[in-house]
């Protein structure tokens, strides 16, 4: 009996785990108009498949000029230009650098000023230093970014990042810590 | 499920910022602000203005900000009050708190703004950074140039709480809770005077939910 038992569970395991994915987020709705309640889940970038990947442990000094997509999980100190292709700097990452591209999604740090000719994205965890010019911003709860924001109309030529300037300058980079604070 | 006195629904929306202002926890809300349609007032019909906005940044003011065809600069006053009050001075370096702050958060050049929002944070600055935070925002800010600023009316030792303050429409605010602070001093109208004495003119909206509001312009 019991050597029948284990041999059919193989085909088992795709059941079990499809469900919590659809539970979750039911179960998180009412939560989230919680103001105070930050969720739990944490906000993970995906790497995607053909894109250039700098590994968390990697320290990069100097200039970056790419012709595909680049994900940052590391830390860079130079510049970084990609124009008609995405930066994405994970979690981990922490560019201190000029960019320009055509989209930039932050969930690490970045200290520097921004150009993208299509979107920048500011998520939760992530926090922004530097003058940013774009046409689109998205800019989650909890972000932290100081700064400008020059929103580039359509028709209108981007420009490159700007060398940083004395009107913005950022200061050290800091977490928000206040007491009894709910979003960052 | 109508309101059955007052306007429609007006009464229940001053009941429900009266409550919000007296309960313990904080309550997200709309609010109607007279200093935000007079700040927006001032500005009016001119494009490609510089405003700073010391509460933080949000969605809803970068959106309201830029459609408008103007550039936006954002910063926290009370995030960068707290770094400066968290940090450990550094041995040998004469720079103190002030000093810090000031070129932390408000480090611009001189007249380079047309509107600041300042909304509830300088009042939780102690006596030395709030003197020298609003000569730097005179500095900074242009001449004609106006800016918004709320006091709360509690008494000194109060604790208030603090909101996010997000941009519905040209007079209608979102309140975000963000946290609660006792309140260092208090203010009335003739310290308000005296604080903004150096601007061209200033004016106060008294709300019913115990902020003062004021517009000062340069």
């Amino acid at each position: 009996m019991w050597g029948k038992k284990d041999i059919t569970p193989p085909p088992a395991p795709p059941e079990p785990q499809a469900p919590p994915p659809v539970n979750l987020p039911q179960e998180a709705k009412p939560v989230a108009t919680t103001l105070m309640v930050k969720p739990s889940e944490p906000d993970r970038p995906q790497v995607r498949p053909g894109q250039a990947h700098i590994g968390k442990s990697v320290l990069v000094k100097g200039e970056i000029a790419a012709s595909e997509d680049l994900y940052v999980d590391g830390e860079v100190r130079g510049a970084i230009d990609l124009r008609d292709y995405s930066l994405t700097v994970g979690p981990n990452g922490k560019v201190e650098a000029n960019v320009t591209a055509r989209e930039i999604v932050v969930y690490g740090s970045l200290n520097g000023n921004v150009a993208a000719s299509e979107k920048i994205e500011i998520r939760k965890t992530g926090s922004i230093l530097g003058d940013l010019s774009t046409a689109r911003i998205i800019i989650e709860d909890g972000a932290y970014f100081k700064g400008s924001i020059d929103i580039m109309k359509p028709g209108q030529k981007q420009e490159a990042a700007k060398p940083i300037s004395s009107v913005t300058k950022p200061g050290p980079q800091h977490t928000f810590q206040m007491a009894e604070s709910g979003k960052g | 499920m109508a309101p059955t006195n007052g306007g429609p629904g007006l009464a229940a929306d001053y009941a429900r910022i009266e409550r919000a202002a007296r309960s313990a926890g904080p309550v997200e809300m709309d609010r109607q602000s007279n200093g935000l349609r007079q700040f927006f007032e001032n500005l009016r019909g001119e494009t490609r203005l510089h405003i700073l906005d010391l509460g933080g940044v949000s969605q809803a003011n970068v959106n309201f900000v830029t459609l408008r065809g103007h550039k936006l600069y954002t910063g926290d006053l009370l995030v960068g009050l707290d770094r400066v009050g968290v940090a450990p001075r550094e041995p040998g370096k004469a720079a103190g708190p002030t000093a810090r702050f000031i070129k932390e958060n408000l480090n611009f050049p001189p007249a380079h703004f047309d509107g600041i929002l300042v909304w509830d944070s300088l009042e939780f600055l102690d006596e030395e950074m709030l003197w020298a935070a609003v000569s730097s925002l005179q500095a900074i800010l242009k001449p004609g140039g106006c800016l918004l600023s709320f006091f709360h009316t509690h008494a000194k030792g109060e604790t208030v709480h603090i909101y996010r303050y997000q941009i519905r429409d040209h007079q209608t605010l979102h309140l975000q809770p963000r946290c609660s602070r006792p309140l260092p001093r208090a203010f009335n109208n003739r310290n308000l005077e005296r604080l903004f004495g150096n601007f061209h003119a200033v004016k106060f909206f008294l709300a019913k939910d115990n902020l003062r509001e004021v517009i000062v312009t340069r």
